[in-house]
């Protein structure tokens, strides 16, 4: 069986991380501000 | 040995980095038992296993599709469908108000067939779409839930349906033994028996990592990728029905946004489990803890007292959360 060169190896997911252009350092960043917003809402939502 | 020592530590962090929203939850339950001890009471548990379940069988189903790159976005109107037609079929023959008021007695196990039949159908239709056809998955189950959700409408004229036979829903209030152990968390768990032996010790979870993995490898290597994407999407359907079928039980009732968004709980779940969405990777144990990790963060909210509107916001922050750090994975492999 041949390989057939023009599908596609990528998923669709994949190819948007690909087009992600962050390092991962910014991405820990924002992890954290991520987590620090869920602990204010959480801290609003319990007042 | 003392060499070792700070490898472990190192070993340790980076266990708890990779699974810090699972690490996190841990600690909140730890939290909220010791400031609200009734949850750890039986009935919360009880409740806590039920939910589990039924968008545990849900979640495994979506797992399949994810594992080979793709997604199931119709998973939530299929369970939906299959609760209502479950109703439609298992409501008392004494309800004046039926939906059908001509139809016959029909015992809950042919019920349960004829909802996993069509369910299957749905899912091969799914299948079919996507290896075929080639459609992305995203799109062609996105098509598939809307027109499933509209022939619901249709069907039931967007009235909720009740009056369910007592036969059925002592399917979700019986349990053995112990209240905490039901029914539908044994069911839970045979599915998630079966499921781990489907993906590990049988050719077609092999195909399905392999195709994940590699497509165009998996094809070249002789395995039937469009078949196997069939069986899939097919099998997938088949535990939305079965997911219906249980919740219509436990809830004593259906209607058309019955598991309104649960196709999204399950991939969110599945996501906090360790399954990939970039393919090829994930455990059913994975899939069994992020959805319990996701259900544990909905009741610990509603036991600290956090206002209903404030979950949603939670909840969305944590599926963000979950896919970054998926993202963080991915990024540092490449």
């Amino acid at each position: 069986m041949m390989q057939r060169k023009d599908e596609p190896v990528k998923g669709l997911k994949e190819k948007l991380y690909d087009k992600i252009n962050v390092s991962v350092r910014a991405l820990d960043w924002m992890i954290t501000v991520l987590i620090i917003i869920t602990a204010v809402v959480v801290y609003i939502g319990t007042r | 040995m003392q060499k070792s020592q700070p490898l472990d530590a190192k070993r340790i962090f980076k266990v708890i980095g990779e699974n810090i929203i699972i690490v996190g939850i841990v600690l909140l339950a730890i939290v909220v038992s010791i400031l609200r001890p009734n949850f750890i009471g039986e009935s919360n548990i009880r409740n806590l296993l039920g939910n589990t379940a039924i968008r545990f069988i849900i979640a495994v189903g979506v797992s399949g599709c994810l594992i080979t790159k793709g997604t199931d976005l119709s998973a939530g109107r299929v369970a939906g469908f299959a609760a209502c037609m479950s109703a439609v079929m298992l409501q008392r023959l004494d309800y004046a108000n039926r939906l059908i008021p001509g139809l016959p007695y029909i015992a809950w196990p042919v019920a349960l067939l004829i909802v996993l039949a069509v369910c299957a159908g749905i899912g091969a239709v799914n299948g079919v779409v996507v290896s075929t056809f080639k459609v992305p998955p995203f799109i062609a189950t996105l098509g598939m839930q809307t027109l499933v959700y509209g022939i619901a409408l249709v069907a039931t004229g967007a009235q909720p349906i009740g009056a369910l036979r007592r036969d059925f829903t002592n399917i979700a209030t019986g349990y053995v033994v112990n209240p905490v152990i039901s029914y539908i968390a044994l069911i839970a768990l045979g599915v998630g028996l079966a499921m781990w032996l489907l993906y590990n010790k049988m050719r077609h979870g092999k195909y399905m990592y392999a195709i994940g993995g590699n497509e165009a490898a998996a094809d070249v290597a002789g395995i039937n990728v469009g078949a196997s994407k069939i069986r899939i999407y097919t099998l997938a359907a088949v535990l939305y029905g079965l997911c219906g079928f249980l919740l219509a039980a436990k809830s004593g009732g259906a209607s058309v946004n019955t598991a309104m968004g649960y196709e999204l709980e399950a991939i969110a779940g599945c996501t906090i489990g360790g399954v990939s969405v970039n393919g090829g990777v994930g455990k059913i144990s994975g899939i069994l803890i992020g959805v319990l990790v996701f259900e544990v963060l909905k009741i610990a909210m509603q036991f600290m007292g956090l206002k209903s509107d404030y979950t949603y916001i939670v909840q969305g922050l944590v599926i963000i959360i979950a896919v970054a750090l998926d993202l963080r994975k991915y990024l540092e492999k490449k």
